[in-house]
């Protein structure tokens, strides 16, 4: 029988045998051929022999495929989708013995280039981050931050003929889209709709920093160790705090930093003497002033969204956590470490969506971000995990949470080549070093803004020297999708980086539609 | 314990080289795939010569990786002859339903008994690698009969173990096996191939609704 399917094999494609034509029906001559051979070898299937190709009638597939090595032919029993039940009991009868596991992660992916952008550009700065990726860490998956993100600034405003000399927190945008910066003592408002500048003339000592507390008015920290609230409509000034409010009068006591709590109508504001003041801007006065830390400039302050805890970036590198309900403080510490940072603490943001996530970035020339939570229980008692840590190859400049997305942003300053010595160096012996030449190597984050993923800190995204020269500050604009980043090369940009979260705009778009 | 190692050495040996030479055609396949099914844009990758002929690996670093750690533990189980089937899922990315399981058996043969002390004939490795070929050339073609995905899609692959697996916790999680319910499923049966330890079959199935 062999011998004779053999013979008709090579040179006749017709069949040779009628009867058997019309069992197999689909097939193509060669291959029914095969099967028939097959089926007479008794089960004995030769290994060389290629199975047939293209073989879409289910019964050829009747044999149980979760149980590879069955040859019986058993009916189609989806073993894995069925009930708890019948699951037990396959395993019971060992019909089930095997496990399905899939990687914990998801795959990366891919890339998805909007119809509105220049894809020429994006697939180019896709590719310059890979490059750049080679030598860092690897770069993953993305979702807000790349289908939304910008590669230039959507506005770039010139701060002209003022000198490049930033303090740490400069500006702020306001709920009705107005952004305020201190620069070189006097106080700049542009609107962003109209694109009105207005520079408001200073009066007494200069602006150090300030920060939007309400629509109209914004709380100002000044030179000389006042805190001010500055009504803009009314042009109105009126001071809440003074310098001898934190006791000695010869520290320098400059203020370096404000943040506003709305929850409390309270404003803390850090000075150059270590100090901690809180102000209640209805009473007009200091109600507690933290002064454990002598002498370490509190660079950075930030209170929580929810109003009830404030974080403290020191000039040393501490982070402090006050709890306001009790007035005590306590420093945050990796496990490993006896600070939290080995350089001034320039960068803290809160989560928007958890108000117990804190973010920490440091200006080293090897800047870490850290991530904190903070917890607290009803007693007051307050605790704090690490939870992560991330090396960038530049200082950090500032931190800023996306309130749509689980995103962190990081602005980005110069690199500076590591040594042991610099990194001891206070903060304004390294403002000096900074005006004389460095050798700055091509380190990619420098001068960049950086997107994050919660919580793996992994990059996202990544826009490579957004500024000519370092960055100081970003602020979130009040919609929470741009970014305002002031750089030392004399100009103000605003980035478009996070879109709207999804189920808003599936909200928004359910709302239009009327039910009868 | 030491002579015990020592005499199955040489065995060992070639179960190695076999377990390498699967893990390789895994990561050509599930290359090939999510290239062919548009999983991953066209521009993520790059002609390589394998086998013999140009396969499109792809050069997304984040891809690379993730693929890497996945053929790493593969390797690892192959060795141990712990896994038994391997599935890529291609599943629509925002529905999250399965479109298509390519399905790869892995099965571990028994050398035959032998009496006398002579090793069992090996088969030649051009003739492995030309049955990986005709592997490679016929998931390419069944880009004919497939259906088009109309949305974006990602992947899964899935791993098949048996309960006594050593698993890695923190990596590999249970999973349900992202079936596609049998009324609405195709399935197509695709070539094998086989080396002197293992034999690997691969069959896809597709989601089809009239």
């Amino acid at each position: 029988m062999s011998s004779s399917s053999s013979s008709e094999r090579p040179g006749n494609p017709v069949p040779k045998t009628p009867s058997r034509k019309r069992t197999l029906d689909s097939y193509d001559e060669a291959r029914s051929k095969k099967r028939r051979r097959s089926s007479l070898h008794c089960g004995n299937v030769d290994e060389t022999e290629p199975a047939p190709i293209l073989d879409s009638t289910p019964k050829a597939d009747s044999r149980d495929r979760f149980l590879p090595s069955l040859t019986t032919q058993l009916p189609f029993f989806p073993l894995h989708s069925s009930s708890p039940k019948s699951q037990r009991l396959a395993r019971r009868f060992g019909l089930l013995d095997t496990r399905v596991l899939s990687y914990r992660d998801e795959p990366p992916h891919p890339l998805v280039i909007q119809a509105g952008s220049d894809p020429t550009l994006f697939t180019r700065l896709f590719c310059s981050q890979q490059l750049q990726s080679r030598t860092l860490s690897s770069l993953p998956p993305t979702y807000s931050a790349v289908k939304h993100a910008q590669v230039k600034p959507i506005r770039v405003l010139d701060t002209g003929y003022m000198h490049n000399e930033f303090h740490p927190h400069p500006c702020s945008w306001s709920s009705r889209n107005v952004i305020a910066a201190a620069i070189r003592g006097a106080i700049v408002t542009h609107e962003f709709e109209t694109s009105r500048v207005e520079v408001l003339t200073d009066r007494g000592f200069a602006a150090q920093t300030l920060e939007w507390i309400s629509s109209s008015t914004m709380a100002v920290g000044r030179e000389n160790g006042f805190v001010q609230t500055l009504d803009i409509q009314k042009d109105l000034l009126t001071t809440i705090g003074y310098p001898w409010d934190t006791g000695s009068i010869w520290a320098p006591r400059a203020v370096d930093t404000v943040s506003f709590c709305p929850e409390g109508q309270l404003i803390a504001a850090g000075r150059q003497n270590g100090s901690v003041a809180y102000y209640d801007i209805r009473a007009r006065s200091s109600i507690h002033c933290d002064k454990e830390r002598p002498t370490d400039d509190a660079v950075t302050v930030k209170w929580n969204p929810d109003g009830r805890y404030l974080a403290v970036g020191h000039d040393s590198g501490v982070v402090r956590c006050m709890d306001i309900r009790t007035f005590k403080s306590f420093d945050l510490k990796p496990p490993d470490h006896k600070k939290a940072h080995k350089s001034p603490v320039t960068a803290l943001a809160w989560a928007p969506w958890d108000t117990h996530i804190l973010a920490s970035g440091n200006e080293e020339a090897q800047g870490t971000i850290r991530l904190w939570s903070i917890s607290g229980s009803e007693s007051g008692h307050s605790t704090y995990t690490h939870l992560h840590s991330d090396r960038c190859l530049s200082e950090i400049t500032s931190l800023q949470f996306s309130p749509h997305t689980k995103e962190l942003l990081s602005t980005h300053g110069r690199y500076i080549p590591h040594s042991p010595s610099k990194s001891r160096q206070s903060r304004s012996t390294r403002r000096n070093s900074r005006s004389r030449d460095l050798l700055i190597e091509p380190i990619p984050t420098k001068h960049a803004l950086v997107v994050h993923s919660y919580p793996s800190l992994k990059r996202v995204y990544m826009v490579p020297d957004a500024h000519g020269d370092a960055i100081v500050e970003s602020v979130l604009s009040p919609d929470g999708t741009s970014i305002m980043t002031i750089g030392e090369d004399e100009t103000l940009r605003i980035w478009a980086i996070w879109g709207k979260r999804e189920e808003e705009r599936q909200r928004s778009s359910l709302e239009s539609f009327t039910l009868r | 314990m030491a002579t015990k190692q020592q005499s199955r050495t040489p065995q060992s040996i070639s179960i190695k080289g076999s377990c390498d030479l699967v893990t390789e055609f895994f990561k050509f396949g599930v290359n090939q795939i999510l290239f062919h099914r548009g999983v991953y844009p066209s521009d993520d990758f790059v002609m390589v010569k394998k086998y013999g002929q140009t396969v499109l690996v792809t050069q997304d670093l984040a891809l690379e990786n993730y693929l890497d750690r996945i053929l790493k533990q593969l390797n690892k189980w192959l060795l141990t002859g712990s896994v038994t089937q391997l599935v890529l899922a291609i599943i629509a990315r925002d529905t999250r339903v399965t479109l298509e399981r390519w399905v790869f058996d892995v099965t571990v043969q028994e050398p035959p008994p032998t009496e006398d002390e002579a090793p069992p004939p090996t088969k030649p490795e051009a003739a492995i690698q030309s049955e990986i070929r005709r592997i490679l050339k016929q998931i390419v073609s069944s880009e004919t009969f497939l259906p088009n995905f109309e949305d974006p899609t990602v992947f899964n692959i899935l791993a098949y173990t048996k309960q006594s697996a050593d698993i890695p916790a923190e990596e590999w999680v249970d999973t349900d096996p992202m079936a596609i319910e049998a009324g609405k499923s195709q399935q197509v049966k695709l070539r094998s191939f086989s080396t002197d330890v293992h034999r690997i079959e691969a069959m896809v199935a597709y989601r089809y609704e009239e």
